[in-house]
């Protein structure tokens, strides 16, 4: 009998996994805001439009990988025109506690946040993950960085963003 | 008799609480998005997706449809100007746990048996911005659609991978099919080692009908005689791997480089010191 549940149990897991084949399950936990502390000199209020999305590569993903393990880029800058060109911010990366500077001679701002240090991205579930991947309808996920619009507020030490990620299949 | 109607009650109440921890499993939280791909032609003009919330507050979503195009050799997304494909709602508002419906379809047949390719963003919308220094991650998905009409020409992609320098590799891309094809991976090997130099782990890209697309990868080791593999799949979800022969190329020019000197020598000149050669 009880062999007769365990077969019974693997064909509803199998139709259980197999079902959601085309199915993508996203998580975003708390803290899905990165926290930037911003250097008290950052002082004019400038708003950036979007730079053209830059494509992240996650790489091959596991079923059992989170993507906050992950070192993945996101990139975005000023457009022209838009920045004082004496005023752009320093290729770096940057971390939830990082600070950013101030350099001068480029009027383009270019972030690298590893999502490693975002915990509020990754896949927890498995099954979707593993079954979609059996039928090969997700077998990695390209995240881009679409940046609407940041504004760096006339308050110093204040900054506050909307970020963006889409996730293209 | 009593016995079997145990043993029944015994095994439905365990697939019972195996189908409610699978369908737990299934919701979880976060946004459950299916399917992630919409077929479109002649016989169906329309389709829907579900979108489920599974967070524990409500979810506030907007819908957008564009034209997707690779005319340029990158994707391009235009606004769907024409309203080729309607979209309802255009906003939803996902209460805790609920599944709702975007429905989708052709506001009319198209001419022609190219494949066109849309893309639907589903955008989360955030409630409101930390009030501190903050930056809040929204996140879209973008879920591709085809739409066929006629009898479209099968993808019949060309390969050619040009060795640049000793640490670069084009591959070109090239579709002069109606259907478009997946690339999953593109595996670079060197012979010299029989090792698989794989520069970018997974290359997931689309390679729309009739498009040419460029792909230039970067290796950490000079590559000798290497070859090419690219896995894929194409708009029937049939896979595919072709071997790409690696021909010699240009040395890769930076992007910024010296203004080579190159000496002014009149025709004249370069036909007598020919001569005395």
């Amino acid at each position: 009998m009880f062999k007769k549940v365990i077969s019974s149990a693997a064909v509803l897991a199998i139709a259980f996994t197999a079902a959601p084949s085309a199915a993508y399950t996203h998580h975003w936990a708390a803290p899905s805001t990165l926290r930037l502390h911003v250097l008290a000199h950052v002082l004019p209020s400038c708003t950036f439009s979007k730079h053209k999305p830059v494509d992240i590569n996650f790489g091959a993903v596991d079923a059992n990988t989170h993507f906050a393990t992950q070192s993945t880029d996101l990139k975005y800058e000023c457009s022209k025109g838009v920045v004082d060109p004496k005023l752009a911010l320093s290729d770096k990366e940057l971390t939830k506690t990082d600070d950013y500077v101030l350099r001068s001679g480029h009027n383009k701002l270019n972030y690298h946040i590893h999502l490693k240090d975002i915990a509020g991205v990754k896949f927890t579930n498995n099954n979707t993950w593993a079954s979609a991947r059996h039928t090969n309808s997700l077998h990695s996920v390209k995240l881009v960085a679409d940046i609407p619009s940041i504004t760096l507020a006339t308050d110093p030490g204040h900054y506050t963003d909307i970020v963006t990620a889409t996730l293209f299949f | 008799m009593t016995s079997s109607i145990v043993r029944l009650c015994a095994t439905t109440a365990i697939l019972l609480a195996m189908f409610l921890s699978a369908s737990q499993a299934v919701m979880a939280e976060g946004l459950t998005v299916r399917p992630i791909r919409v077929d479109l032609n002649d016989d169906q003009q329309n389709d829907s997706i579900m979108v489920t919330n599974g967070e524990e507050t409500a979810q506030l979503l907007r819908v957008d449809a564009v034209s997707w195009d690779q005319s340029t050799g990158d994707d391009v997304y235009t606004p769907d100007a024409d309203a080729d494909l309607f979209l309802v709602p255009a906003v939803l508002n996902a209460q805790a746990g609920e599944t709702r419906v975007i429905r989708l379809g052709l506001r009319h047949a198209f001419a022609g048996t190219r494949e066109r390719a849309f893309r639907v963003f589903v955008t989360e919308i955030p409630s409101m911005l930390d009030p501190a220094s903050s930056v809040t991650f929204a996140f879209r998905i973008a879920i591709p659609v085809f739409v066929t009409a006629g009898t479209p020409v099968a993808a019949k992609p060309e390969w050619k991978a040009q060795l640049n320098g000793l640490e670069r590799i084009r591959l070109t891309a090239s579709n002069p099919g109606d259907l478009h094809v997946r690339i999953d991976t593109v595996s670079i090997y060197s012979d010299a080692s029989k090792k698989r130099l794989l520069t970018q782990d997974e290359k997931r890209e689309y390679l729309l009908g009739h498009a040419v697309r460029p792909f230039d990868f970067d290796v950490t080791e000079p590559l000798v005689a290497p070859t090419v593999v690219v896995d894929g799949t194409d708009a029937e979800d049939v896979p595919f791997s072709v071997l790409v022969p690696v021909v010699i190329g240009a040395p890769v020019v930076p992007a910024i480089s010296p203004v080579p000197v190159v000496p002014v020598v009149s025709p004249a000149a370069a036909r007598s010191e020919s001569a005395t050669r």
